[in-house]
């Protein structure tokens, strides 16, 4: 232990802490000792060999409804297995090394959330394009019209990341977005590391449940999107909670049976606030320092010190709230918890967090609660989340419903992996109560009315403890530390942990592939598409109606704003067939024809530009993966628009079309 | 400038990389490289130290996060007061560097050892 801190307590030599019994066990074979040392970088170069040597090869365009899964070649399967065998082989070393492990996870994110980048042609998803849009909006305008759509009542992000696109002179946003998956989460690793660092001083634990996080990391919320980097907050909050304000005592639950009522009372770590709050004491309800777990040392910090990491949480949570409608409230419930249970000391934090939340709520976000607050008024988040987040989702093609049944098999299996962990550390009397509430809190969210997506949230916002409690099944006991394998029983235990931990992992990385990638025949956008709505833009004027079929396709890049009242916010208008055929399902492929022809000529009468109609393969692709429209009535409308004599085809290519609607006298 | 420590002088580094490729017509991936690590390491770098964790590795980890939360925060201010321009932000962002390098001089003088 002592080693490695003399190099300079850096991050990784910190986490990498070797347990004295570890170190001062006797020496492996030499023989078995160099194949452990020369094993992982061959298998680590093997395995960047072959990844690089086959992504280039992707045929995108070949993929099924099992998504990225269908064209993957083998030989990238090979380099992520070899990765985490390798990881596996260092892992289990008696003298493991913290920066290969380390180098091991970084190169994991970059080849296994990659691959889209270095495949694909642009950013993938609708959502990153529409993202960049509201950035271009706000530093065009200058202007924050929360009448626009509901992501202006939450517009940090999007501010930080306009100044960012405009101070670097970039064409825009979408600059970013191609490879900000891989970069946030990189972001994600220190903090992750040293939050785990606050539940155990275990490496092995640490090293293992790291890894188990990215790779169970399947919902897609991590690209250029104020969800990913508000996650990074959300991660640095608790580090700092749980490192730094925890009680100031080390208490041992077990042999406090009265509880330390003034040192649990209420301030940040002053000395003199804790006389004050002792004599105030008896009007303060009594709360019992929380356990902390047998192999973390209290790290507590009072004083100025105290305050100035207080504030530092307060400051990220005040960003978090700026930018993101749910990620607070995990904050909130998180922080909540832990001070209620006596994890933190200061129980001024949640109620000025409740504060900040209530008061952007009203004076900020008060539009978007307006039309919610019946339904959170009524309970009708748990009715809708329910129904939106379980059987809404188990819809589409065949082969899209094996990977949404795939996607809950994963989500379960790591659930129920994290159950058997904390069993099992519980039955050992480990103190890990603090990554248990971390990891149920999140879970409150299931009633607020947010949508399709919250249960996905939810997990990610579980998954740091999800992975934690999954890991200390591969790590039994802190007192057993990996012995040095003087033994053939050693040596023979050290193979199985590798193949154990190995092959598990192994097999959630290709679950988590699936569950991951499986809509990525219509995420990804193909050159021919980009390039149609580039032209779509180029051809219609300001102030033009744009209808898709379905608006997943990468529009809004640009041109973001749209009003009905003010003409100076008039730029495109976006329209989606699906939305309108949604709201009468009966209608014929003849009616939505009509409706196309008198919606786009409506906006010309009005004295602006006649209308345009793109229609796309990833709109297509987005339909038939999802059951929306069928593939027949998409050709019977289309075949009916252009018989009618009221659109032209004005732009196409092999992925997509463009159609615009003829002007014509007012009769 | 060894009493403002490697953190101090990355924070400089970044914010006086960013000045020079605004003033320099350097291209457009040196700019955007300029404006990313400022972004990303100026604000932390320079504000993070003066909790005095005294833990490198905790305070390495806050440089970026601490970071985009004041850039984020400043950002907001600027815009909902409807002051908000590129400059100003800019301007607003250096002056808080500035201001966090300079609290850090001011303690480690009276304090009489180096933060670093």
């Amino acid at each position: 232990m002592g080693r490695y801190e003399a190099l300079g307590n850096t991050v990784l030599t910190g986490i990498a802490e070797v347990s004295e019994a570890t170190a001062q066990a006797a020496p492996p074979r030499r023989s078995a000792k160099a194949v452990t040392a020369w094993l992982p970088l061959v298998l680590l170069l093997t395995s960047l060999i072959l990844w690089l040597s086959s992504v280039g090869s992707i045929d995108m365009a070949a993929m099924n409804d099992y998504g990225l899964i269908s064209v993957l070649p083998g030989r990238i399967w090979a380099a992520l297995i070899l990765l985490i065998l390798s990881f596996a082989v260092c892992w289990r070393r008696s003298d493991s090394s913290g920066a290969l492990l380390a180098l091991h996870i970084v190169l994991f994110i970059v080849l296994f959330y990659g691959i889209p980048a270095v495949a694909g042609d642009s950013p993938r998803g609708p959502i990153v394009y529409r993202h960049a849009g509201i950035a271009d909006y706000l530093i065009r305008t200058g202007i924050v019209n929360t009448k626009q759509d509901a992501y202006f009542n939450w517009p940090g992000f999007f501010m930080g990341l306009g100044w960012t696109v405009k101070i670097g002179g970039m064409s825009g946003a979408l600059a970013l977005g191609k490879w900000a998956t891989v970069a946030v989460n990189l972001m994600y690793l220190p903090p992750l590391l040293m939050l785990l660092r606050a539940l155990t001083r275990n490496s092995r634990l640490i090293w293992a449940a790291a890894l188990l996080f990215f790779i169970l990391n399947w919902v897609n919320q991590d690209y250029l999107a104020p969800q990913s980097i508000t996650y990074l907050f959300y991660l640095t909050i608790l580090t700092l909670v749980l490192t730094y304000l925890r009680p100031l005592d080390a208490v041992d639950s077990a042999q406090a049976p009265g509880g330390l009522r003034a040192r649990a009372a209420g301030s940040i770590g002053a000395s003199e606030d804790e006389r004050l709050a002792g004599r105030w004491s008896r009007w303060i309800p009594t709360i019992r320092p929380g356990p902390t777990p047998h192999d973390v040392p209290n790290t507590a910090v009072g004083g100025i010190t105290g305050v100035l990491v207080a504030m530092t949480v307060i400051m990220l949570f005040g960003a978090a709230v700026a930018s993101h409608q749910l990620t607070p409230y995990a904050v909130f419930s998180a922080v909540s918890l832990l001070v209620i249970t006596g994890h933190c000391r200061v129980r001024g934090l949640p109620v000025l967090m409740a504060v900040m939340l209530v008061t952007w709520t009203i004076f900020v976000a008060s539009g978007y609660i307006d039309g919610h607050l019946e339904q959170i008024a009524t309970g009708g988040g748990l009715k809708t989340s329910a129904a939106s987040n379980v059987t809404g989702r188990l819809v589409g093609s065949d082969q899209h419903l094996v990977v949404v049944w795939e996607r809950l098999m994963l989500t379960a299996t790591a659930w129920l992996l994290a159950l058997a962990g904390a069993f099992y550390r519980f039955r050992t009397r480990h103190r890990d109560q603090a990554a248990a509430i971390l990891a149920l809190a999140p879970g409150v969210l299931f009633l607020l009315p947010y949508g399709g997506e919250v249960l996905m949230r939810i997990y990610f916002f579980m998954l740091p403890f999800v992975a934690f409690f999954a890991a200390t099944l591969f790590v039994p006991d802190s007192t057993h530390a990996p012995t040095a394998g003087s033994s053939v029983g050693g040596a023979l235990r050290r193979v199985r942990d590798i193949i154990l931990f190995g092959g598990i992992a192994s097999i959630l990385m290709a679950a988590s592939f699936v569950a991951r990638y499986g809509n990525e025949r219509m995420d990804y956008f193909t050159p021919n598409e980009t390039a149609a709505v580039k032209e779509l833009y180029r051809l219609a004027p300001r102030g033009s109606w744009v209808l898709a079929e379905v608006g997943y396709l990468p529009w809004r890049y640009q041109d973001y704003e749209w009003s009905r009242t003010d003409p100076s916010q008039a730029a495109h208008r976006y329209l989606s067939l699906a939305a309108e055929w949604n709201l009468d399902p009966t209608k014929s492929a003849r009616d939505m024809a009509l409706w196309t022809a008198e919606t786009l000529r409506a906006n010309a009468t009005a004295g602006r530009p006649p209308g345009f109609l793109i229609l796309s393969r990833s709109q297509r692709a987005h339909e038939e993966i999802l059951g929306g429209l069928s593939q027949t009535a998409m050709d019977d409308y289309e075949r009916i628009l252009v018989r009618s004599g009221k659109f032209q085809l004005v732009y196409a290519n092999g992925d997509a079309k463009i159609y615009a609607r003829i002007q014509e006298r007012r009769s | 400038m060894k009493r403002l420590g490697w953190m101090g002088l990355a924070a400089i580094l970044s914010g006086v990389g960013l000045v020079l490729a605004l003033a320099m017509p350097l291209g457009s991936p040196w700019r955007a490289t300029a404006a990313l690590v400022f972004v990303s390491l100026c604000p932390g770098a320079s504000l993070v130290p003066l909790i005095g964790l005294r833990d490198k590795a905790m305070e390495l980890v806050l440089v970026l996060p601490v970071s985009f939360a004041v850039v984020t925060l400043i950002s907001v201010a600027l815009f909902y007061s409807e002051l908000w321009s590129p400059e100003r932000q800019l301007a607003i962002l250096l002056a808080i560097c500035a201001g966090g390098l300079a609290a850090r001089l001011i303690r480690s003088s009276t304090s009489g050892r180096s933060p670093a």
